[in-house]
């Protein structure tokens, strides 16, 4: 890649953060979820210490610029979280401790990227602003999901990751089966004949 | 024989089923410079340089100005996290050694990773 200099130096004010935190619950507890608002004209790196996942991402200069399209990320299921921000030259100039969540969202699967990837938001920035202020107390109807922290919570969702698990047991069965057919058959069809 | 084909038949609709969708992920790897942007104008002259990388310790770089010199870069810090998925999520932070020329093309190559045969910045621009 190529680039052409100006004739100025580099402004080295950092940007200005906002912060909008939500909780979401989760079968392990309340997970934190985040906005950040921001006006960049370089990008930023957020790395994320969790307790499931520690990931590092970097906020683009172009797409992360209003607060139109605020970009979200998962905190992971935490009482507070501390992710750090870094700027173009490598230098920390945030890392809010963040703990109170504005709102609670009803429950959601956290959105991972195809690859794995680190969890994003699962509300949009839109879905966000519907929800009402403050994490309201659990009614009755919510008492027998369980609650904390605020947030009803809900049985958890069946994991989907059993797939490859079970066409590897799928297979091995026929494997072992063709197996047990070769040995009661005698030598395999493909077996270099004697000399 | 048979039996071998109807058990595959039944594994993998069970298997599949289980799961809802499935997800196209492509590993790359390698190492891109991120920042200055490729084609930038009006770069600042003390401009930090970022490379994303899926292997710190197999990166390299070089920055060559339209002169044909090379700048020599200082390693100013990396980000790196767990690795969590396939994608070059670990940063490395890097400033030119001196300050750059005013209205100088320059030509940031980064290499280096799990699959990046060329050098990246070379690579014709999409």
């Amino acid at each position: 890649m190529s680039f052409v200099t100006g004739n100025a130096l580099r402004d080295p004010t950092p940007p200005e953060l906002s912060f909008h935190l939500y909780a979401t619950p989760q079968p392990e507890g309340p997970a934190l979820e985040l906005f950040v608002e921001a006006q960049l004209t370089e990008p930023v790196f957020i790395a994320v210490s969790g307790q499931l996942s520690s990931y590092a991402i970097s906020l683009p200069a172009s797409v992360s610029s209003s607060t139109t399209d605020p970009f979200g990320l998962s905190l992971g299921v935490v009482d507070c979280a501390t992710p750090t921000f870094i700027d173009v030259a490598g230098n920390t100039f945030a890392s809010p401790r963040l703990c109170e969540p504005s709102k609670c969202s009803a429950p959601r699967t956290p959105v991972w990227g195809p690859c794995g990837g680190y969890p994003a938001s699962p509300l949009s920035w839109e879905d966000w602003q519907k929800l009402p202020d403050g994490c309201s107390a659990p009614t009755d109807d919510d008492s027998a999901k369980g609650s904390d922290g605020g947030c009803a919570l809900q049985p958890a969702a069946p994991r989907r990751a059993l797939q490859a698990p079970l066409l590897l047991g799928a297979l091995a069965l026929l494997w072992r089966a063709s197996q047990r057919r070769s040995q009661k058959g005698g030598s395999a069809p493909d077996a270099p004949a004697a000399r | 024989m048979r039996a071998q084909f109807v058990g595959l038949l039944l594994a993998i609709p069970l298997a599949l089923s289980v799961s809802g969708t499935a997800h196209a992920c492509s590993c790359v790897g390698g190492s891109y410079p991120v920042w200055p942007p490729d084609g930038a104008t009006e770069v600042a002259l003390d401009a930090p340089i970022v490379v994303a990388t899926s292997d710190l310790a197999a990166v390299e770089t070089k920055l060559t100005a339209d002169d044909g010199s090379e700048i020599k870069l200082v390693e100013k810090g990396r980000l790196e996290m767990g690795r969590t998925d396939c994608v070059n999520h670990h940063y490395l932070f890097l400033t030119p050694r001196e300050p750059l020329q005013p209205q100088r093309k320059y030509i940031l190559l980064a290499q280096g990773g799990v699959f990046n045969p060329f050098w990246r910045g070379l690579l014709p621009v999409q």
